[in-house]
């Protein structure tokens, strides 16, 4: 038996705190043995995507087949499309974004995020633009953090350990956390101010405290029978956010209304005509790569998250069209996805060959994070590297799409030189 | 070798870098401009016929925003520029992409290709986003770029300085570059971002505490003017100063450029730090250009480029937050704002220069009274802070301006008597010439930049190479180079682009005392999202 093989500053990639700083022992056979400091969708990620490992390389009409020539018919498959369409983005790095894009230009796919919590909040920035910041400023600076409508503890197990409870350079610990939104829930549990709130009735609950900001009138039997929660209490929340010095609002993927989204937004910007405070919107991503999908779709297409080059050139969104070809990514990637409501036609990703529902084609990719390298962008825009750190032979998903491309040649040659 | 060999036969060569402007013919090895043959009867293995054009090395664009999550940021959050500009379709060979002032990147590196452009230098990104930057600029074909690594508002740096320890600050800095891939060394309102992101107002005169921090902006602009001397870096510290945009700011632009006496600076989108009146009153702004000319004409450790603007639509970004914010306040326009750790901020606005706005007005004739009023075309680039003042497609329409006294004079007609009351643009005589529009548009913002072989036509430079039509309409002549040639390959022929090769990205690694990387790996330790060794890129993600 060889010896257990540890790897430091491993980057994990199941949940979007997209932690850098843990460190894993393996066992020869390959589970983890050890996970310091210890994190439980970790655990459960590494074994889930691990495993995907045994499955054949790749499959034809859930026949196994080789690479080339699951390769050559989903380039078929791809020229008889009339209306391709592209899922998954997210689930790939920034170089498997980059070559995706590029296909999905070429073939005249529809890119579909799925994401409602990136269209609402895409939205909501078009219409009042943003204030936010990075992780490590939340830690620098931060001294009221606003926890809207989610719970990190659960989700995010380590996102407030890291980065809210230690002291930072310029913000001292404890510092004041208040949660607004369906609770009790586990971040609750060590709130100062806790706020009960149905979901249909946080945007009255935004109004009203972006009233109580300006100074506007309100009618305190209005406010209860709207936000559940009385003017007294929205009026100590309300004070509690005009003494920060770096407040910070957290809400994560589950706020996908764009009207709410936007009233977010604007009392953020509200809280920043202070002339003696700052306040910044932090959104906790999904597992993944979501942020690095809406950086490169920025970049090449100009629009995020959902591109359509139907027409031969990048328009927003997603056009109500019937698809006769879906080209799923890395399915595996993310543990809460939901399956796919189409069968995918042509399938990429670690699992391809072994997940449910089957498709027509599948390859089997290696792993982000485990066998495969690259890059990704957490959902506070910070770019980090992703190293393989178990050896496979299988290609990468960019590896892959670039493979696929060459197979589905430009119409014409490229311009003359000298 | 011979084999390759091409000429560029006959055309009117502006060489300023060499002294020349005369017909003479240009010969092709390669990626490489060489000399002549030796032997007369040797026969190139392509003739391009330039007689009756003009011939000048690739442009030079010494300060633009092209890629990095603040771009990325304006463009997300206007999708409807990108839906009002015609899109540019994808066809075999070339990519797809929306226009507008804030192009997709292949947009934006063909769109320089087609204004004769070859390289362009993006003037801010923060530490933590070079790996993205990396990855867009990767996505910007045909021109060769490279960028500036912001770090006057850098804790560790601040605290080196506040240390007084040089030569921890010249490792830091060296250390940076080489984990970057930067270029450069950038400063932007030295001080203020930090004090702005502390809720404390911004810095607004160069011996102004910064909170937290045992330093000055006149302390962190000096030591790193010095530190990237010392380095021997091939571009000064590129200077933001303080106080951008604000009335009556010419005088901490005039302390400052007295600060640097002894120091190499380069001094970005001067016109913005160029006004005379009081901060606390819009109406009384007026041009502080000639005293500052004055003092660029008298000494020689500066360089400028001018930050243009152009009326019209175009959207605001800088990493100078503080400035970001005003111009919300100013405007009641959409409003982004990004705090990044241990380092910066950034901040985008749309915004609209109005010829019948006095303030904006007075912005144009500024800009121009920089053109006109520096006597050395040397020390002077080109740029709109694409696109802060205006996008870079808009350098034509200025070179007339800067040609042609008349062109000026219509412009000038229409704006508003108080903004005419407080410029003397109009009483600048001035015309470039060809050769003084070549020095500003290439020759001099390549010295600038410290790249040696560019922004000539000598023997061993980069054979990029721009052909105009020797057109009296200059602006039409500037719009549609008839050929560009990148790294010896036409990439515009007949004034469409015909191909688009990769362009490489420049970077700066210059040698350091490894004793400081402990002390950067505590400081990633205690302040950092990220783990330090996560922070360098790896030689393949930035070949
Ligand atoms: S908090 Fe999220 S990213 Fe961090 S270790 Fe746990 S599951 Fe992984
Ligand atoms: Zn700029």
């Amino acid at each position: 038996m060889t010896a257990t093989c540890t790897i430091t500053d491993w980057v994990c990639l199941a949940c979007g705190t997209l932690c850098d700083d843990l460190t894993l022992t393996l066992d020869p056979s390959g589970p983890i043995a050890q996970l310091e400091p210890d994190c439980g969708p970790a655990r459960l990620w590494w074994e889930r995507v691990a495993q995907t490992a045994s499955g054949p390389v790749a499959a034809v009409n859930g026949q196994p087949t080789s690479f080339q020539t699951a390769l050559d018919c989903a380039a078929e498959r791809i020229r008889a499309a009339r209306s391709p369409r592209l899922v998954g983005l997210d689930a790939t790095s920034l170089e498997g974004q980059r070559a995706a894009v590029a296909l999905a230009e070429r073939i005249g796919a529809v890119i579909d995020s799925g994401s409602a919590e990136a269209r609402a909040r895409l939205a909501a920035m078009a219409r009042v633009g943003r204030c936010s910041a990075t992780f490590g400023e939340v830690h620098a600076r931060a001294d009221q953090i606003l926890i809207w409508a989610c719970d990190p503890t659960t989700t995010h197990p380590r996102f407030l350990t890291r980065f809210v409870d230690p002291p930072g350079r310029f913000a001292v610990a404890p510092r004041n956390v208040i949660v607004v939104g369906s609770t009790p829930n586990a971040t609750s549990a060590r709130a100062s101010l806790c706020l009960s709130v149905r979901p249909e009735q946080r945007i009255a609950a935004l109004a009203t405290l972006l009233a109580l900001l300006r100074c506007a009138p309100i009618r305190s039997e209005q406010v209860a029978a709207t936000t559940g929660q009385t003017l007294d209490a929205w009026t100590t929340l309300a004070d509690a956010l005009r003494r920060a010095r770096y407040g910070v609002v957290v809400t994560d993927s589950t706020l996908d209304d764009p009207v709410e989204y936007e009233a977010l937004l604007r009392l953020v910007r509200a809280l920043n005509q202070r002339p003696d405070g700052r306040f910044v919107h932090l959104s906790l991503g999904l597992p993944g790569n979501a942020a690095g999908a809406e950086a490169v779709l920025g970049w090449q297409a100009g629009y995020a998250p959902d591109v359509t080059f139907a027409a031969g050139y990048p328009a927003m969104g997603v056009p109500d069209l019937e698809h006769d070809l879906t080209i799923e990514l890395g399915s595996a990637f993310n543990l809460n996805r939901a399956p796919a409501a189409a069968v995918a036609t042509i399938r990429i990703a670690p699992d391809a060959t072994v997940t449910p529902p089957e498709p027509a084609v599948a390859i089997a990719s290696s792993a982000l994070g485990i066998s495969e390298s690259g890059t990704v962008i957490r959902s506070d825009g910070l770019a980090l590297p992703v190293l393989s750190v178990v050896p496979s032979s299988r290609p990468s998903v960019a590896a892959i799409l670039r493979e696929l491309l060459q197979r589905l040649p430009d119409a014409a040659e490229q311009g003359t030189s000298p | 070798m011979s084999g390759r060999l091409w000429v560029i036969r006959g055309g009117r060569v502006i060489d300023p870098a060499n002294g020349v402007d005369e017909v003479r013919d240009i010969w092709i090895d390669a990626d490489r401009i060489v000399a002549p043959p030796a032997d007369p009867e040797s026969r190139p293995a392509r003739l391009l016929d330039a007689r009756g054009a003009v011939v000048m090395p690739g442009g030079i664009d010494v300060h633009c925003h092209i890629a990095g999550p603040k771009v990325n940021a304006a463009r997300l959050m206007q999708p409807e520029i990108s839906r009002e500009a015609p899109p540019r379709p994808r066809r075999a060979g070339f990519r797809s992409g929306t226009g507008g002032v804030v192009p997709t990147s292949f947009t934006t590196g063909y769109r320089y290709a087609g204004l004769g452009y070859t390289f362009a230098c993006d003037a801010a990104i923060a530490p933590l986003a070079a790996r993205q930057a990396h990855h867009e600029l990767a996505d910007t074909p045909v021109i060769d770029k490279a960028f500036l690594i912001l770090l006057g508002n850098d804790h560790f740096a601040l605290e080196r300085i506040g240390q007084g320890r040089a030569s921890a600050l010249r490792d830091y800095l060296a250390w940076m570059l080489g984990a970057t891939r930067g270029y450069g060394v950038k400063v932007v309102n030295p001080g203020g971002i930090e004090r702005w992101k502390q809720a404390q107002g911004t810095t607004s005169s160069l011996d102004d505490p910064v909170p937290g921090f045992d330093v000055t902006p006149r302390a962190i602009l000096t030591e790193i003017a010095r530190a990237v001397d010392e380095l021997g870096l091939p571009h000064p510290v590129h200077i933001h100063g303080l106080n951008l945009g604000l009335p009556g700011n010419a005088a901490s632009t005039l302390e400052l450029m007295k600060a640097l006496d002894g120091h190499r600076a380069h001094l970005a989108h001067i016109q913005f730090h160029s006004y005379a009146g009081d901060p606390s009153d819009q109406e009384s702004m007026a041009s502080g250009v000639e005293p500052l000319a004055d003092y660029v004409n008298a000494h020689d450790h500066l360089s400028l480029d001018v930050g243009q603007i152009l009326f019209g639509p175009t959207t605001s970004m800088t990493a100078d937050s503080a400035v970001a914010e005003y111009l919300h306040r100013l405007t009641g326009r959409k409003w982004l704002s990004h705090d990044v750790e241990l380092e910066t901020g950034c901040g985008v606005v749309p915004i609209e220069y109005r010829h019948t706005q006095f303030i904006h007005a007075l912005q144009w004739a500024i800009g121009l009274e920089w053109f006109l009023r520096v006597n050395d075309p040397w020390k002077l680039a080109l740029s709109t802070d694409h696109p802060n003042g205006g996008s870079y497609l808009a350098y034509p329409r200025i070179i007339g301006w800067l040609m042609s006294r008349a062109l000026r004079d219509e412009v000038w007609a229409a704006l508003p008597a108080p903004a005419r009351s407080r410029s003397a643009l109009a009483d600048l005589d001035r015309e470039y010439t060809l050769a003084e529009i070549a020095i500003i548009t290439r020759a001099a913002p390549a010295r600038m930049l410290g790249l040696a072989d560019r922004g000539h036509l000598g023997p061993g430079a980069r054979a990029d190479v721009t052909i105009y039509r020797d057109d009296p309409d200059r602006v039409r002549m500037f719009e549609l180079p008839r050929w560009v040639i990148k790294s010896g390959q036409i990439v515009i022929d007949d004034s469409e682009l015909r191909a688009a090769p990769d362009g490489l990205t420049l970077h700066n690694a210059p040698a350091h005392d490894d004793a400081i990387i402990p002390e950067i790996r505590d400081h990633f330790d205690r302040h950092a999202s990220i783990r330090f060794a996560h922070f360098p890129l790896r030689s393949e993600e930035a070949p």
